[in-house]
């Protein structure tokens, strides 16, 4: 069952990269992300209640797992939906022209199969290959547009994160050679093996090895003070492709940190990781606070919040406990749902608008009515405030902070919070509000004018605003009730984490 | 056979000869011949391995020492060179800090890893030496990216870096399943290729492929 998951990306990159015209190809994507939609159901539900294998141990999913593979696979199907639309738009403006389209899509859907194979990983080498091979797709996709910014973009991103990854594969060399020396010959690679040894494994060299991880992989998830790339990055990428940086892959490269984490409870005791995450938490959010108060671009400034909230799943999973790890991983799929929301609904902004800096976006709730409103909308969910789904998750962080007695990280978070609640709000509301400016109303005016062409236009993008609706109002409905199934794959995870 | 490789130390003197091929690449002033210390440097590998294979008669060691050297060896130079030549870059490599200096630092680099590694992980195996010297090359790869700035020098810091974490993961493990070494050279390979186009994009932007340029994004 994992192999056809695995498979069906990657046979889709291969076709788009082949097949001859537009509606060929983004008929071969939407199918494929229908289909592996469908297909991921089986694995997903049955490895709830116990973790399958395949292919000689190599790749596996468990619980946590299979919660982090919904994620992702939600947010690759509605980012395969938007990005028809978007990517479509761009080529009939003439941005793009067909063979860079037909490498958009193969390189999308190859980005998905390497996200899917550092989930579904139980050997953590081939956890760090999978890893290392998102950097090397995506920095593609983030230098895109091969423009000046994109270029510097795409640079930053692929050196900074290869240099951590190698003092992260040091670090789990040195796991390799601690479970050696348990055994006195072979070590293992494979991460359920490991569990099982990981608290006979010597303290001092899991804490050293802990330590280049939590840097190494921290890179990769975008942990200050090594995030320098993430702004870049996420906000030069073609709008879809942001949406899955920040939705999935900061997701992903902390699945791996939860997976060392976990053997590393085992061995030390759950205070040493647990006050590392904690200081990695909350300088994340103090920075990303610190930097989303002085933004004038918006995609950085959500590539900010990407790093803020990051932090707070940081904070989480570091005050431990029930609560805190419930509430971090019950945050991921909440920051899935917001992120994306707002990359597609400032997507459509950049494409009205031509531009990414907030000074010169005016009025976009009144040129843009659907998109506006709903970016609106996930501006609120996103700085936490009620009824959206980020404040239940944060709320349930904050809870498990004061039932600890963390006080200081209780403080912290929540002044951080209020300023970026401030900040955040303070952009997009110039943003949706206000004149928009003579040039834009104007064109909207002739197109009124023209006859028929507002019709045409909500029938073509039909299918991004229908998605875009969609997520707001799942967005509502986590942040008031959380569905049984949910409750209990994140009850399921929590155990895997907490160990059973 | 393997009396001849104790006796004459063939395998400390090879890993030294890797050190120095790191240390030697601060003092290089020319482009090619700092692709040449990389050549050198991963033939050593190689040799490297092989040794150990013959002495530890493993066989999947062997495969691994013909694996390293077809890519390391081979692949990598043949794609640097077609790199240097394909950006028409000036011959010299401009570093922030003046030769003399850096060859200092990296020297500095050596003895603390060496004083800092007395206790703690030990080898138990062929060589105690290996991953106090793998560490060193990791951290003169460092060193080499952080104070050049040519973009092609940034790449062979980290192919530097790269050699480095390959000796000390194949000094704590033996080798590893040779699909895992397999799957580790690919991805670094990926990365270089990766990493070689956008050196062509950077120039053909910013006209040099002089890192400083590279100030369009800030906050």
């Amino acid at each position: 069952m994992i192999g056809i998951l695995l498979l069906i990306p990657l046979i889709t990159a291969v076709l788009c990269y082949f097949a001859k015209s537009r509606k060929c190809i983004e008929y071969i994507n939407l199918v494929s992300a229908a289909v592996l939609a469908i297909v991921s159901l089986f694995p997903i539900s049955t490895s709830l209640s116990t973790p399958i294998f395949f292919l000689e141990n190599m790749l596996f999913m468990d619980a946590l797992s299979s919660y982090i593979m919904s994620i992702l696979i939600f947010v690759s199907f509605v980012a395969a939906i938007y990005s028809v639309d978007y990517m479509g738009h761009e080529f009939d403006e003439g941005m793009i022209n067909i063979k860079e389209l037909r490498y958009f899509y193969a390189l999308l859907h190859l980005f998905i199969f390497t996200m899917t194979l550092s989930i579904a990983s139980n050997n953590i080498v081939i956890l760090w290959m999978a890893i290392e091979g998102t950097t090397v797709v995506s920095s593609l996709l983030v230098g895109f547009y091969k423009d000046r910014a994109s270029v510097e973009a795409a640079w930053k991103y692929i050196i900074l994160c290869t240099v951590s990854l190698i003092f992260g594969l040091f670090g789990i060399f040195i796991v390799y050679y601690a479970s050696a020396a348990v055994s006195g010959g072979e070590g293992t690679l494979n991460w359920t093996e490991l569990r099982d040894i990981a608290h006979s494994m010597n303290p001092k060299t899991m804490k050293l090895a802990l330590i280049f991880i939590l840097v190494g992989f921290g890179a990769k998830a975008g942990f200050a003070p090594i995030h320098n790339w993430l702004p870049d990055a996420h906000s030069q990428a073609p709008t879809p492709i942001s949406a899955l940086l920040s939705g999935v892959l900061i997701k992903c490269a902390f699945l791996g940190i939860i997976r060392f984490v976990i053997l590393g409870n085992e061995s030390l005791g759950t205070s040493y990781c647990g006050r590392l995450l904690l200081i990695f938490g909350l300088l994340s959010m103090g920075i990303a606070t610190a930097f989303i108060l002085l933004q004038n671009n918006y995609k950085r400034l959500l590539a900010y919040s990407s790093i803020e909230h990051i932090g707070i799943i940081a904070i989480g999973m570091g005050i431990g406990g029930f609560w805190g790890i419930y509430g971090s991983l019950l945050h991921m799929l909440n920051h899935s749902i917001v992120k994306p929301l707002l990359f597609f609904t400032t997507g459509w902004v950049r494409l009205k608008y031509h531009t990414t800096e907030i000074d010169k976006v005016k009025g976009a709730i009144t040129v843009l009515p659907v998109a506006g409103t709903v970016m609106l909308l996930g501006v609120f969910a996103l700085a936490g405030s009620p009824p959206f789904n980020i404040f239940l998750s944060e709320y349930t962080i904050l809870k498990a902070a004061v039932d600890k007695g963390n006080w200081v990280t209780f403080s912290l978070f929540i002044l951080f919070a209020t300023i970026t609640f401030g900040g955040v709000i303070r952009h997009f509301g110039s943003m949706a509000f206000g004149k928009p400016s003579i040039a834009i109303s104007l064109s909207a005016c002739c197109r009124t004018a023209q006859a028929g062409h507002e019709k045409e236009k909500w029938g073509e993008h039909r299918m991004s605003l229908i998605i875009i609706i969609v997520m707001a109002v799942i967005m509502l409905v986590l942040g008031l009730y959380i569905p049984g199934f949910l409750n209990e794959m994140l009850n399921n995870s929590v155990k895997v984490i907490t160990g059973d | 056979m393997k009396n001849w490789f104790d006796l004459l130390y063939v395998i400390d003197f090879i890993s030294v000869g890797i050190l120095l091929t790191a240390v030697v690449m601060n003092a290089l002033k020319r482009l090619e011949s700092c692709v040449r210390a990389y050549i050198f440097n991963s033939w050593f590998l190689s040799i490297l391995i092989f040794f150990v294979a013959v002495k530890t008669g493993n066989p999947h060691l062997y495969v691994a020492a013909s694996l390293t050297l077809a890519t390391k060896g081979i692949l990598m130079p043949i794609f640097l060179s077609k790199m240097v030549r394909q950006i028409k870059a000036t011959h010299f490599v401009e570093p922030y800090l003046s030769n003399s200096l850096s060859l200092t630092i990296a020297g500095i680099l050596v003895a603390i890893v060496y004083t800092s590694l007395r206790e703690g992980i030990l080898v138990t195996g062929f060589s105690v030496h290996i991953l106090k010297i793998s560490i060193a090359v990791i951290l003169i790869g460092l060193f080499i990216m952080i104070t050049r700035r040519k973009a092609i020098t940034q790449v062979l810091g980290l192919l530097f870096m790269e050699n480095g974490l390959f000796l000390a993961g194949f000094s704590l493990t033996f080798g590893m399943p040779i699909i895992v070494e397999l799957g580790i050279l690919f991805d670094m390979l990926m990365g270089v290729i990766i990493l070689g186009v956008f050196i062509v994009q950077i120039r053909r932007n910013f006209s040099s492929v002089d890192l400083d340029s590279l100030t369009t994004l800030h906050d």
